[in-house]
């Protein structure tokens, strides 16, 4: 699986292209919201993993940018607050800060899961 | 605008318009006593002089005087001019035939006045048709009634009962409007207060969010390269405790906000689900586990929050319960009530500080940060409902009515 993890922190950034190496995936990493554009440009990714905090391009223009290629998103949430969640765009997925390790891996697999078998995976994640 | 402004409002509201009714509540009331005695005055006057009493000016001043310059004039049964101006009857009983013997009033007809003495033989004396005092006494073993007018002598009384009623509602609607103008003024220090408290709480746990996922993932990449050892383990641990402890203090600062987005849901559903996939863990725990949830309840909240509570009850039990946990949910009457019982060896007796923030009752181990209670309190609270913990039989009871 083609990932490409954009979160504004190095040293995240850095552990989790290990991490994810390590679970046979390749990975690309960006640290703003530039970056995200310019390496999508240079070649698509299975999924993008989302800080909703990126800088320099704004997440929802992000996440449209991803939903018109067709790339599902992971979004990283950093904000607990329903009311300024919602009128961000919603994703494929969603996983809410802080999060270890184990957490990130399950919803990749869930993802997976449900995207090769067709269904968008928001039904499963609803309830929570 | 704030609960706290709120409150005060009301309660200052409340003590002005209870502080002025005692007030103007106790001038009225000896208003009206002294009236009494003042027409008690007047028909023992009466019941002494008999029918030379109309004739006669008043018993203080015997001889015309010169009338004094300045200062107020004769008020009251004090007045010289008394026997012209009261108006009244008396009858008189001898083998209960009544016979008028004074008849100096213009209101009642004089068989009027024989019936309502008739009516009043068996008192001593009092008010009477509103107006009007009476007396009964007996003189050389007759008996007698006397009933005198006070109808102008009483209306200044009436008058200031009435506005001093008006008088006490004004003053209240006029100090409810008045708070509310100055209220926010009053209140700005507060709600800057409180404003920067949540700001600073909000800001905290964005500034411990990304650290502690940074740190968790630091420590896979140890362990995946070196292996895991005892300290990775530990730290591990810890990382969870504070991450535990970041997620409830975030979702803390939302809820005391006390804004819900509501919608109707089956919470039989909702308890019933939650019930079935918590079985798994209570199992794996060694505590028995049995439910009792009454079908078809639905309820108008959160369901996000009302799900968290839940959960939140489960965590609770699933660390403290020993060997065994029930849980019912029942509505009667429009009241739903859920209950959550955890065998312990708790000491018997009330336990509501367990929602106390950074409680605990027993040696909390690790994860227990003693937040979770709290939160299920606000949670509760932001429902309009209520809840209570308990120590009973050796099983330690959160009830909660909502």
């Amino acid at each position: 699986m083609q990932i490409l993890f954009a979160v504004p922190d190095r040293d995240l950034l850095s552990a989790y292209q290990i991490i994810l190496e390590d679970e046979n995936m390749k990975v690309r990493t960006a640290f703003d919201g530039t970056q995200i554009l310019s390496k999508l440009r240079e070649a698509p990714c299975d999924l993008l993993i989302l800080s909703d905090d990126i800088p320099r391009i704004s997440a929802p223009e992000i996440v449209r940018f991803a939903k018109d290629e067709k790339i599902p998103v992971l979004m990283l949430r950093t904000d607990p607050d329903r009311k300024k969640r919602s009128c961000l765009v919603e994703t494929e997925a969603e996983l809410g800060l802080p999060f270890e390790p184990s957490e990130l891996l399950e919803k990749i697999r869930l993802l997976e899961e449900s995207l090769s078998s067709g269904k968008s995976e928001e039904s499963i994640e609803e309830r929570r | 605008m704030n609960q706290a402004e709120k409150k005060f409002r009301l309660y200052a509201v409340i003590s002005v318009f209870v502080l002025l009714t005692i007030l103007l509540g106790i001038m009225n009331a000896v208003n009206f006593t002294l009236a009494s005695r003042d027409a008690d005055r007047v028909t023992e006057m009466i019941s002494e002089e008999g029918e030379r009493f109309f004739e006669k000016p008043g018993m203080m001043i015997p001889e015309k005087q010169p009338m004094q310059p300045g200062g107020l004039g004769p008020m009251g049964p004090n007045s010289p001019e008394l026997g012209a101006s009261i108006r009244y009857f008396t009858v008189s009983f001898e083998e209960n035939e009544g016979i008028l013997t004074a008849y100096h009033i213009y209101a009642v007809s004089e068989e009027e006045a024989l019936q309502w003495a008739s009516s009043l033989q068996k008192e001593k004396t009092g008010w009477t048709r509103g107006t009007y005092r009476y007396r009964v006494y007996k003189k050389d073993g007759v008996k007698y009634v006397t009933v005198i007018d006070q109808g102008r002598e009483l209306l200044p009384a009436y008058r200031t009962l009435i506005y001093s009623g008006c008088g006490i509602i004004a003053v209240t609607l006029l100090s409810w409007i008045f708070l509310k103008i100055v209220g926010k003024k009053l209140f700005a220090p507060i709600d800057e207060a409180d404003r920067r408290q949540k700001q600073f709480i909000e800001k905290a746990e964005r500034e411990f969010k990304l650290p502690l996922t940074v740190i968790s993932a630091d420590l896979e990449v140890m362990e995946r390269e070196s292996g895991p050892t005892d300290r990775t383990r530990s730290i591990r641990r810890q990382v969870r405790k504070m991450n535990a402890l970041v997620r409830k203090l975030g979702s803390l600062s939302v809820y005391e906000e006390k804004n819900v987005e509501k919608s109707r849901f089956s919470l039989s559903g909702l308890v019933s689900e939650q019930t079935e996939k918590s079985r798994g863990r209570f199992e794996k725990a060694g505590i028995r586990f049995s439910s009792d949830i009454q079908e078809g309840i639905m309820l108008n909240g959160e369901e996000d929050s009302i799900l968290q509570l839940i959960s939140e009850l489960f965590e609770n039990a699933l660390k403290y319960a020993r060997e065994e946990a029930m849980l019912a949910l029942k509505a009667e009457n429009g009241r739903i009530q859920l209950t959550m019982k955890n065998r312990t060896e708790l000491p018997e007796g009330p336990a509501d500080q367990v929602f106390d923030r950074f409680t605990t009752l027993e040696n909390a181990e690790d994860q227990a940060a003693g937040l979770g209670l709290a939160y299920v309190r606000d949670i509760v609270k932001a429902h309009n409902g209520r809840i209570h913990a308990e120590v009973k039989d050796h099983f330690f009871l959160l009830v909660i009515d909502l």
